[in-house]
């Protein structure tokens, strides 16, 4: 089938995508490719696929990421006021964020509107973030020198992993609630949906 | 006593090369020097440095170069929407003849700042907001600084290939010889000139000329356009290395 990567040879920057995956209807670039001259060329070392009418280029799995509106994230709380939660992104899309020699991170910042979608004029920060959850979240957009856009607004974007206040790990039980594995208390958080489930 | 760097054993104010036997084939590497001469076709590795996101090496005629390459990696404010690209290239200090002080001539900005240029037009920073790609060079050995201007363009595309960065093609340097000038009487002739550029070879595109010595304009266009053939050699190297660690990365 066209869709699979493994018969196609490695492309390299600059190179034209081979015919067979060029077919009229002209196909819109995806990642790894970009079009010149009504030509679509690779812009990474990798191998061309094509998915419906979308075609990329399928590069290295370790190559660094950067967050892009509309990539899933995931980061750690780092600073809570009752407007905005801040967090450091350190995945994007199931990959890890380079590390910088200056220990620079890409920033992210949950506005109070964005963190769910009912009733958001009842939102209280202590009972939807604490300091150091994992929280997945969306990007809205690029936001401003610090900080990344998100939005945790859907059933599988919040926090996915965090400590209670015994400190011990939290395991989800509802949208609004998770319980300490250990003690079997009850905190308030806004919660993803696990996968799978 | 100048002793300007005193956390070092200071190499002694004068030494001499080892002198080796003819018939031997060790010895420091020989550049071309003819007149006329194109750079010879370098050898190029990647994936030498395992903590870098990309890195390679090459061999080219008497330079030897090892590049490594961070990122996308996030960088300090202030904002940028598009990504910045920090160079830098270093000397070792037993790089040339004679040996350089360590701190004090092996930093030259003159030169990152113009490799910077010859790599900027290839790269899509615009895909990377707020990042920088971080890009470091070391020079194991160089004599001519055209020679090397060449052979750290080819290398800088290799490692940030070898990163998975995003690039428009892949850019290679090469560099054209020109005949030394008239002697004029009792004086010396024009010093020789020499054309390095940077070229895209699959699209046919030319990312910067850098030119030094006394040549006619109509003998620099015409050394242009020999770069620009001679490059597609050196292309063809750079692509079977590249294919070559990407195979053994399991691509």
């Amino acid at each position: 089938m066209a869709s699979t990567s493994t018969a196609q040879p490695i492309l390299l920057p600059g190179q034209p995508l081979p015919l067979n995956l060029t077919r009229a209807p002209l196909p819109q670039c995806g990642k790894g490719c970009y079009e010149a001259n009504g030509r679509i060329l690779a812009s990474v070392i990798g191998r061309p696929r094509r998915d419906g009418a979308t075609v990329s280029v399928i590069g290295r799995e370790e190559a660094g990421v950067v967050p892009e509106i509309g990539t899933t994230v995931i980061g750690t709380m780092t600073r809570l006021t009752p407007q905005q939660a801040h967090m450091t992104i350190s995945i994007v899309d199931d990959r890890p964020v380079q590390e910088s020699g200056a220990g620079d991170e890409f920033g992210g910042v949950v506005r109070i509107a964005d963190i769910r979608l009912t009733e958001r004029d009842k939102i209280k920060m202590g009972e939807c973030f604490r300091l150091g959850d994992v929280v997945k979240a969306k990007v809205l957009s690029l936001g401003d020198a610090r900080s990344y856009y998100l939005s945790t607004a859907a059933n599988e974007l919040g926090v996915v992993y965090g400590t209670s206040e015994a400190g011990n790990a939290l395991l989800p039980v509802s949208y609004q609630e998770m319980e300490d594995a250990v003690t079997g208390r009850v905190e308030k958080r806004k919660v993803a949906k696990p996968e799978g489930v | 006593m100048s002793t300007f760097d005193r956390r070092r054993i200071q190499a002694p104010e004068s030494s001499s090369a080892p002198a080796y036997q003819q018939e031997n084939d060790a010895g420091p590497s020989r550049a071309p020097t003819a007149p006329g001469d194109i750079s010879d076709h370098p050898v190029l590795k990647t994936g030498l440095i395992n903590q870098a996101n990309g890195s390679a090496y090459i061999e080219s005629g008497s330079v030897k170069i090892a590049c490594s390459v961070y990122g996308p990696r996030p960088k300090a404010p202030p904002f940028t929407p598009r990504g910045s690209l920090n160079l830098e290239l270093k000397f070792a200090p037993f790089a040339s003849h004679p040996r350089r002080a360590p701190m004090r001539d092996t930093e030259p900005a003159a030169l990152s700042a113009l490799l910077t240029q010859l790599i900027l037009p290839s790269l899509h920073l615009h895909l990377l907001p707020k990042s920088s790609v971080d890009v470091f060079l070391m020079v194991l050995e160089s004599d001519d600084v055209s020679d090397l201007l060449g052979a750290a363009h080819t290398v800088a595309t290799a490692a940030i290939a070898d990163a998975g960065i995003a690039m428009s093609g892949l850019g290679v340097g090469t560099v054209v010889r020109g005949q030394e000038g008239e002697a004029e009487e009792g004086g010396k002739g024009a010093p020789a000139s020499s054309v390095t550029l940077g070229v895209l070879p699959a699209l046919n595109k030319v990312t910067n000329v850098w030119m030094t010595g006394v040549q006619d304009i109509d003998a620099v266009c015409d050394m242009i356009d020999q770069g620009v053939v001679s490059a597609k050699a050196t292309h063809t190297v750079l692509a079977q290395a590249l294919l070559e660690g990407a195979e053994q990365r399991g691509l």
